[in-house]
């Protein structure tokens, strides 16, 4: 069924662009804004680009399509990102600042005195978040092409040319702006409308206890795959760590008008992040209730919005869905393009003029638009699995400098390369095991445990870390660059008083010990 | 009451409790 939301679809596409249009009207002449939004974003932006990057194709239609065809919990223990979201809130992102920088690569650079290592960490950069958008773009893709009917090749283009357009016009500034519209969007269409509506026409939450008869695997950690915990543990630890250090999401930090405009963004991203991922695997688990033939997971969120639902509930869920994609792909467009234009390009031919580095960041953008289409036409099943071996790249290569570099002076820059190549190294040898023995890139099965190559690779990466650092010594321009940072002492903002935010984080624990009494709830009702 | 759902919640349960908890700690000695 191709539902008649086409016309109400484009339409709304076509306003929210030209609403987009006349926002960045008179922003193109500051390359400030353009970069990192000269570091004025209040909480509620921080939430919104922060929750809107976080929340992509993947975790709105990927991993809530294993809680359809594997298990309700089996798909929910895959959003470990929540752990790496509470690390940046609480120190990666708050010491990062005091570096001063633009990107995480510059961070690099200044940490350790070498301009090598920050374009390596642009490369690793660059490749990564590439892979993941262009996984990104083809989830999109096929999205649109199940809604509105379009071949797979036509959706592609859709999509690159308006996450490109949003990138190419605004900015930082403004592709928070449109993070921030479209992450009220996702909340509000998504979590409170849609998936509400689908657990309802299910029966609600007391009919759990006709799966809980039928298929009480369903209901088990490991799901029908009855997958080994060590796997699932790593599932768990790949996201945390992963989305922990991915540049991506890190960057965010920078934008932050001050440390408790950040904390209290991510505090509010945090509950909102929390309450989407049960909502909407819940919907999609209670999708198994009303048609438990589909062939793929990845089916079963457009299904529901254009069969199981009213129409405008529907038209609510397809534009939370395309809205939860669009707004991970634009950030993500950005930072490659700012990575390979100001650390890269930057590298090769120095030239501070922000104009000029703006100008190659736009060039950048049209670039990686162009190799991101062309990269999703063929829809290669390789390139997916590619973008997900990403994030745990990010989470081997980033992940043990950041706990440890951001807070001592004694690691040194050797340590840190050294670590850096033992992880992904280690990594990508993981990963690449299985297709000598006959299986899939990636599969975890043949490791002790079924525990994931991410967990390998970080703890060698850790002791790699560990063992140079006894072995070398920093050098002075690497302590004084550190203690230079680490002097660096933010006022406390006055606009958020302690009070204020002591509120906040006591909401957060409210906010937590509600959801709690609501999971104690759902567990009754998960038994046969 | 199922254990399995039981246990997802209390790993979210635990995270709320952390973040919040430090948060405040933070927040209290002027860390942030």
């Amino acid at each position: 069924m191709t539902f008649s939301i086409i016309p109400v679809f484009t339409i709304v596409l076509l306003v929210g662009l030209c609403v987009y249009t006349w926002i960045t009207r008179d922003k193109d002449d500051n390359a400030g804004d353009y970069n990192n939004m000269d570091r004025s974003a209040t909480w509620l932006y921080l939430a919104g680009t922060y929750t809107a990057t976080l929340v992509s194709a993947v975790g709105m239609v990927g991993l809530p399509g294993q809680s359809y065809t594997t298990g309700y919990m089996y798909g929910l223990a895959n959003w470990g990102s929540t752990i790496g979201l509470m690390l940046s809130a609480l120190f990666f992102g708050p010491q990062i600042r005091k570096f001063g920088k633009t990107t995480v690569a510059e961070f690099f650079q200044f940490r350790f005195d070498s301009k090598a290592f920050r374009l390596i960490v642009a490369i690793i950069t660059v490749l990564g978040t590439g892979a993941y958008f262009v996984s990104q773009t083809i989830g999109a893709a096929v999205i649109l092409e199940t809604i509105v009917g379009i071949p797979f090749n036509t959706t592609v283009i859709i999509v690159v040319v308006i996450v490109a357009y949003l990138a190419l016009v605004g900015g930082a500034k403004t592709v928070t702006v449109t993070d921030t519209i479209l992450f009220c969007v996702i909340a509000v269409a998504l979590g409170v409308v849609f998936a509400p509506t689908v657990i309802g026409v299910a029966g609600g939450l007391p009919a759990m206890k006709i799966l809980a008869g039928t298929t009480p695997e369903f209901l088990k950690l490991g799901g029908l795959a009855n997958a080994p915990f060590g796997t699932m543990v790593g599932f768990i630890m790949l996201w945390a760590l992963g989305i922990g250090a991915a540049p991506v999401n890190l960057s965010r930090a920078f934008l932050a008008k001050s440390n408790r405009e950040w904390l209290k963004g991510m505090m509010v991203a945090f509950c909102v992040t929390v309450f989407m991922i049960w909502s909407v695997h819940s919907a999609a688990a209670y999708g198994r209730l009303i048609n438990p033939d589909l062939t793929s997971g990845s089916q079963v969120m457009p299904w529901l919005a254009l069969n199981a639902v009213p129409k405008a509930i529907g038209l609510a869920g397809v534009l939370g869905l395309v809205a939860a994609c669009v707004s991970t792909a634009d950030t993500q467009l950005l930072v490659i393009a700012q990575s390979s234009a100001l650390d890269i390009w930057g590298h090769i031919k120095p030239d501070l003029d922000a104009k000029v580095a703006q100008k190659r960041t736009r060039i950048m953008v049209a670039i990686f638009a162009v190799v991101g289409a062309i990269l999703s036409l063929g829809n290669s099943t390789f390139v997916v699995a590619f973008g997900n071996f990403g994030s745990s790249v990010f989470a081997a290569a980033f992940f043990p400098i950041l706990t440890t570099a951001l807070f001592n002076k004694r690691v040194t820059k050797a340590a840190a390369m050294v670590s850096m190549i033992v992880g992904i190294a280690c990594d990508f040898v993981l990963h690449v095991i299985p297709m000598t023995m006959g299986m899939a890139w990636g599969t975890v099965s043949y490791l002790p445990y079924g525990i994931h190559p991410v967990i390998w690779s970080t703890a060698a990466a850790y002791i790699a870390l560990f063992v140079v650092t006894a072995l070398t010594k920093p050098t002075k321009q690497e302590i004084a660059a550190f203690d230079h940072a680490m002097a660096v002492q933010e006022p406390i903002d006055p606009n958020l008083s302690d009070s204020h935010m002591i509120k906040i984080a006591v909401g957060l624990l409210v906010f937590g010990a509600i959801f709690f009494a609501f999971v104690l709830y759902l567990s009754t009702c998960c038994v046969a | 009451m199922n254990t399995t759902v039981i246990g997802m919640g209390l790993l979210y349960l635990a995270q709320f409790l952390f973040f919040g908890i430090v948060a405040i700690y933070m927040i209290k000695n002027h860390k942030i």
